[in-house]
């Protein structure tokens, strides 16, 4: 693999270290990491340039250091998998929810998927040859998970899944899905689910891509008819879903909360930067929110340290889920009021990029489990209060 | 520090400010030795006694120690007194005609030592730091909202001062001084705060409504989270600013997040705590208005966020303040 030695061995060596060998590499090839859109990018366009950058940060070594040696990773802590996304994301090089992806599905098919099916599937995810998506929410199973109907019921050496999947993201681009489904009888709540790492390719799958209120072709409808799935592609044990799930919800809040506080503020950077000093009303929406991202911040850092422990806490975890929520939509109901007009009337690359990332905040409270769900969470496991009949 | 030194620290501290009656708290620092802590280990020693007053609503002249815990450079031997701007402003003293006049606030000042005033005005906006004398100005008690504090007024106009520091010397030490005083504040608030959400916590999982117990209702859980969540935020951002490069932004961070997480706090556990938490009998209101008064000294939240606000727009960035 050329260029590793390049940038050293981290294997048992700093973040801080790796930061820097980072932070070097990138500065130097700055002009070959910047996206070729300045506005907000479509769909196709950011996803190819975020295949691009992770095949360069894989073949460099990057991509690959924080990550077991039996999936193509070079060990080392996986605190440098959140470093990576920090520095990456904090200068605008790459989209913070295209980044997401390795992070949202890459831990549970590690944890979770036969070791001879891991070691093939992860390595091209991780060099970006590859795009993989999540089909947990359907359309009667939002927050409430353990009503989904999707079904998969055994056959021979197979198992067939029948039913409807909804906002799963980049679908439509996408190589792998992680499907959950019933395998055992309705009523059965979350311990009759399971979960299956699916090929996109398989015949009965069909893709319908939706528009987002962002106008963005993120998310889609995703059919599955009588779609037949390998028995070894069964994640953990049948009736295991629901902690694959539990699962991918916890590692959502380790290295991707930490690359979208960077990307937060870097945003935030930009607009103090094309703000009026003497703007008293844009210097609080500018305090507040960095206040709020900080904030998080200190709060993730315990996390990401537990994360890279393997020590996941979801339901303080709950907590980080709705700072970050809070702060997201802070930072851009702020870039709102600091660019004048921009975001509501203007046609610019620039009011194209906020515009989208201001409606995109707005999901921020509903994605990855709804705030109301999060406090419910904190409320009953963290504060131990009375039991709700 | 090692962990076993600083619980033992932490164990001292809870023990005298929970044993020591009102007024007599600051003999009991002084014969501890917490100045010698706080000069060899200002974060544990803040963090400690300010966590412990909070906890056990007490308070001490250990604010004036913490902000005047470098003032030995300024040539000046301690123990002293240090006049706080009044809520609203950002300097207690203001200069002319070589004289200074002092509008200010000392909260549980200690007896006869001198007191340091920061204070700005003309010339070419000159800004010095001086030390009076307590007999040339006139101090007067304010019981205020919360009389356990023990707060004076200060005020009055006097030639006799000495100078410690001049322009940016003044300036550096004042915002070194407020960004420690403030810490000590958000770590004292943040321990009042979470009293308060174990006593709504401890009411609505007790008091019964309608048949069932209030703590059931998803209106009421959720108000009791809002405060943990945004008290825990402040917690977190009070901790981790001790390490930041840039103290004073940090600091004034902890602050703005602490005044956010108070007025989440206040309004919903004394919502929670409903009637009951109402009455003089219930402690509640102590360490609400503890909270309350504390937030706004050193500038609050309210005040802070533009001014943190601005300094982002100076410097067109948002800085990391905590690292991985």
């Amino acid at each position: 693999m050329s260029g590793i030695e390049e940038v050293g061995d981290f294997g048992t060596g700093s973040t801080a270290a790796f930061r820097d060998a980072l932070v070097a590499w990138i500065d130097d090839r700055r002009s070959e990491l910047e996206p070729p859109y300045r506005d907000h990018g479509a769909t196709e366009e950011l996803l190819s340039h975020q295949r691009r950058v992770q095949r360069l940060l894989f073949d460099h070594g990057f991509m690959r250091w924080g990550w077991p040696p039996e999936v193509g990773g070079l060990g080392g802590s996986p605190l440098f998998r959140a470093v990576l996304g920090e520095e990456l994301t904090g200068r605008g090089l790459v989209h913070s929810a295209a980044f997401s992806m390795t992070e949202v599905l890459g831990p549970a098919v590690i944890e979770f998927a036969d070791a001879t099916l891991a070691a093939e599937v992860v390595p091209p995810m991780l060099r970006g040859d590859e795009t993989w998506c999540q089909g947990f929410s359907e359309p009667e199973a939002g927050s409430d998970l353990g009503s989904l109907r999707t079904t998969a019921v055994r056959d021979g050496g197979a198992w067939v899944l029948q039913g409807q999947k909804l906002w799963t993201s980049w679908a439509h681009h996408a190589a792998r899905c992680i499907v959950l489904a019933r395998t055992e009888g309705p009523g059965t709540g979350s311990r009759g689910i399971s979960a299956f790492f699916v090929d996109m390719d398989s015949p009965g799958i069909d893709v319908h891509p939706l528009d987002t209120m962002a106008g963005v072709d993120e998310f889609c409808e995703t059919f599955f008819d009588e779609v037949r799935v390998p028995a070894d592609r069964l994640l953990g044990g049948q009736g295991q879903g629901w902690q694959v799930a539990q699962h991918i919800l916890a590692c959502e809040r380790g290295p991707i909360f930490w690359q979208r506080a960077s990307w937060l503020l870097h945003h935030l950077g930009e607009i103090a930067d094309m703000a009026d000093a003497a703007d008293v009303a844009a210097n609080r929406l500018i305090g507040l929110a960095f206040a709020e991202v900080s904030a998080l911040r200190a709060r993730s850092r315990s996390t990401q340290r537990q994360v890279a422990a393997g020590d996941l806490r979801a339901a303080e975890s709950s907590i980080d889920k709705i700072l970050i929520a809070a702060a997201d939509q802070a930072v851009f109901d702020a870039a709102r009021y600091v660019l004048p007009g921009v975001v509501e009337l203007d046609d610019s690359p620039l009011a194209d990029r906020y515009r989208k990332e201001w409606a995109y905040s707005r999901a921020a409270t509903i994605y990855g489990g709804t705030s109301e769900i999060q406090r419910d969470i904190v409320a009953s496991r963290l504060l131990n209060l009375p039991k709700v009949l | 520090m090692d962990a076993d030194e600083l619980k033992l620290l932490n164990e001292t501290l809870l023990g005298l400010a929970t044993s020591e009656r009102d007024g007599q708290l600051t003999a009991a620092l002084d014969a501890f030795g917490w100045r010698d802590v706080l000069a060899a280990h200002p974060e544990e020693a803040v963090s400690a006694l300010f966590d412990a007053q909070g906890r056990t609503g007490t308070w001490s002249a250990a604010l004036h120690d913490v902000l005047a815990a470098d003032v030995q450079a300024l040539g000046i031997a301690g123990p002293v007194s240090v006049i706080l701007p009044r809520p609203g402003s950002t300097r207690p003293g203001a200069l002319q005609d070589g004289k200074v006049t002092v509008d200010g606030i000392l909260l549980g000042p200690r007896d006869e030592t001198a007191m340091l005033v920061v204070a700005a005005g003309s010339p070419h906006r000159e800004r010095l730091a001086v030390a009076v004398e307590p007999q040339d100005l006139q101090i007067e008690r304010r019981q205020g909202l919360d009389p356990g504090l023990g707060a004076y007024a200060v005020f009055g106009t006097t030639g006799q001062m000495r100078v410690l520091a001049k322009g940016d010397g003044a300036d550096g030490w004042w915002e070194a001084a407020q960004a420690r005083g403030r810490l000590a504040l958000c770590r004292q608030i943040v321990a009042a705060l979470s009293v308060m959400i174990e006593q709504a916590r401890s009411h609505v999982s007790e008091r019964a409504q309608f048949g069932r117990l209030v703590g059931t209702f998803q209106a009421v859980r959720h108000k009791l989270v809002e405060a943990h969540v945004a008290t825990t935020a402040a917690a977190c951002s009070t901790t981790t600013a001790w390490e930041s490069d840039d103290l004073p932004l940090a600091a004034a961070t902890a602050k703005v997040v602490t005044g956010q997480a108070v007025g989440v706090t206040a309004a919903n556990t004394q919502q929670l705590l409903a009637g009951v938490g109402f009455t003089a009998e219930h402690p509640f209101h102590r360490f609400m208005k503890r909270a309350v008064v504390l937030e706004r000294m050193l500038g609050s939240g309210a005040e802070l966020a533009p001014e943190l606000g601005r300094r982002l727009v100076e410097r067109g960035e948002a800085p990391r303040l905590v690292q991985l």
